[in-house]
């Protein structure tokens, strides 16, 4: 990052021994301004690269569109809706997503156009809780675009590639193994909630999909910029479509809450980044007791063993409501060690005879003990062997953030925005800034205790 | 562009080791031609949480908040003026002696886009009622909200330290001068 450009310029610096400092300034900002004014165009470079991207349109606009009256202001809007609007890259049409992990599997792209439907839970008590809008992303097409400079939109269901990493074999088999102690006991009185990085949590879902029936959360759109890398997520999706499409036929099952663990990713308001985090829906504590969920189990990355802090309110709640919420760590699921295996490379879509297979604690005379450790099972469990891992989950109980802890993790930003300029005069908007100020509600007055 | 602008500066007492004052010092980034947003986040939540922490042994300060904009140009220069100027520093060096009381000054100023998010909030926060405006609590409340500031919002800023060098930290005679009258006891 040492020749990151960023864009604060020093302007006068002290350092002597009574006194050390310096002043800066942003001059984008400044240049903003001054190509209102003086109505010409000029070029603002864009983050690291100095890549003239959106602010191009802007510019544009700006001196060809717009009267000295009309000069733009930069409001905050909606991130997705403004991808809607003017296509899921839009600001950055030339930027591609990069997909790593691409699957060598046969794949049928005129699929996507059902992915959102094929991903959709089979019982209609969860899908008020189902969030489509990932897997509608690929076949939309803009609806509008920004009028004196049109950006050439091409449609992510062209770019998309299906991928399968290592780590979503891995993520997959664990998600087998919870699935087949759930379907063991036949439980029906715990809501998984499964909280890894996107391909994974997708990747875990395809593998409990035997015994617990997914509900997918992502409620946002790749961008070649986004701090949420959704496309790879996305990806992770289309490679396992025809497995969800059908498990779609089995009976019903209990939830399986899908989660992004990236989509509150630290975003610090740089220019170079698109922010396209959200909140999840996740069920609420009356829906729980609907569906007769007693307990939750909230399934974590690596070893985590706390709840990712905007899901702190909603374990409260649940905790408040009698339903009990306690964790594990992914990695509590491990194939055999010490024991030689068959490889495991095969694609996930066709059944490999046998399956490798994974167990809670790493043996299969310890994967029983999970009834042991989350004593739900409504009958009698085998006997079973203690794992030798850490399992600080099975005492885990949700506990309140300070009232810092979130707003850190926001650093300050308006989730899921993009400042965009617009037209003071007519409305409309002329084009995305990628960064955020804004400038509404004019006001006087003064504050001080100095 | 309308600006507004808001400042604050701390006067603290230090300990023995004077570990705030190293800390502080690795918050302005004096070396740096050009520093990205994260980077001015980064360095500003270090140093207001930093003072937030020691804030019990903060003695005097004072901070201001104006969303005029000529008001907020001529002010940010006038704080400015402050450390360009050295008009605070002490002029020669004395032994630092854990036995005598000695100070450091934190100043920040930052001038925002009036009306922008970080603005329209920071507004809200410095709403303070008159009588409690030197209460601890309300430069908490001020130290703590500057995590939600984004940066991409501000025009200028500028923060320095007395003293760069510690047998340059400040005297209570230092601080009776009239220079340092703005400087209000801390309640």
């Amino acid at each position: 990052m040492a020749d990151e450009q960023g864009p604060f310029e020093r302007q006068e610096t002290i350092s002597q021994p009574g006194i050390v400092g310096a002043s800066w300034w942003q001059a984008s900002l400044d240049e903003l301004q001054a190509s209102v004014t003086r109505r010409r165009a000029i070029g603002l470079a864009l983050g690291a690269g100095g890549a003239v991207v959106g602010f191009g349109a802007l510019v544009a606009l700006i001196a060809h569109g717009c009267s000295e009256e009309d000069e733009p202001e930069v409001l905050r809007k909606k991130s997705l809706e403004m991808q809607v609007t003017y296509g899921w890259n839009f600001g950055a049409p030339q930027e591609s997503v990069t997909f790593d992990g691409i699957s060598t599997s046969p794949f049928d792209r005129s699929a996507l156009a059902h992915l959102a439907s094929d991903l959709r839970p089979r019982s209609a008590r969860y899908a008020g809780f189902y969030t489509p809008t990932l897997f509608e992303s690929p076949s939309a097409r803009p609806l509008s675009s920004f009028v004196d400079e049109p950006e050439t939109i091409v449609p992510l269901d062209q770019v998309l590639m299906p991928i399968f990493t290592p780590l979503m074999r891995r993520a997959y088999r664990q998600g087998e193994a919870l699935a087949s102690l759930v379907a063991e006991q036949s439980l029906s009185t715990a809501l998984v909630i499964v909280d890894l990085d996107g391909p994974q949590s997708v990747a875990f879902a395809a593998g409990a999909s035997q015994a617990l029936e997914p509900i997918f959360t992502f409620g946002n759109w790749p961008h070649p910029r986004g701090v949420v890398k959704a496309h790879r997520t996305l990806a992770a999706a289309a490679y396992f479509q025809p497995l969800f499409a059908k498990a779609q036929q089995r009976a019903a099952r209990p939830a399986l809450v899908v989660l992004d663990a990236q989509r509150s990713s630290l975003y610090r308001d740089d220019a170079t980044q698109f922010d396209n985090r959200y909140v999840p829906l996740l069920p609420t504590p009356a829906a729980l007791r609907q569906w007769g969920v007693s307990h939750v189990l909230y399934v974590t990355q690596g070893s985590v063993y706390r709840e990712s802090p905007d899901l702190n309110d909603v374990f409260l709640a649940y905790q408040a409501a009698g339903i009990e919420v306690k964790l594990v760590a992914e990695e509590a699921f491990a194939p055999e060690s010490g024991v030689a295996h068959e490889v495991d490379d095969g694609s996930l879509l066709v059944p490999t005879n046998p399956p490798v297979r994974y167990f809670y604690g790493g043996n299969p005379r310890t994967h029983g003990w999970f009834w042991h450790d989350y004593p739900w099972s409504p009958t009698p469990t085998r006997a079973a062997v203690e794992p030798d891992i850490s399992r600080p989950g099975r005492s885990y109980q949700p506990v309140a953030d300070g009232p810092n802890a979130h707003s850190q993790l926001l650093a300050g930003a308006a989730l899921g925005t993009v400042a965009m300029a617009v037209s003071r005069h007519s409305g409309r908007i002329l084009g995305p800034l990628l960064n955020r100020n804004g400038s509404w509600n004019r006001s006087d007055g003064s504050y001080g205790g100095g | 562009m309308s600006r507004s602008l808001f400042a604050l500066e701390l006067c603290v007492r230090l300990d023995a080791q004077a570990e705030l004052h190293r800390q502080l010092r690795a918050t302005i980034p004096v070396d740096q031609a050009t520093v990205t947003l994260g980077q001015k986040w980064h360095n500003y939540h270090r140093a207001t949480q930093l003072l937030l922490y020691n804030l019990r042994a903060a003695e005097r300060g004072c901070w201001d908040y104006f969303d005029d904009d000529e008001r907020a140009e001529n002010d940010f220069a006038m704080w400015k003026n402050g450390m360009t100027t050295a008009e605070g520093a002490r002029d020669q060096a004395r032994a630092f002696s854990p036995s005598e009381p000695r100070y450091l000054t934190f100043t920040l100023a930052i001038q925002l886009v009036r009306d922008s998010p970080s603005d329209l909030e920071l507004r809200k926060v410095c709403e303070i009622p008159e009588g409690v405006l030197w209460h601890r609590g309300v430069f908490a409340r001020l130290l703590q909200h500057f995590g939600r500031i984004s940066f991409a919002s501000v025009h200028a800023d500028v923060t320095y330290l007395i003293p760069r060098d510690i047998e340059w930290a400040l005297t209570s005679e230092d601080l009776a001068a009239q220079k340092f009258h703005y400087l209000r006891p801390l309640i």
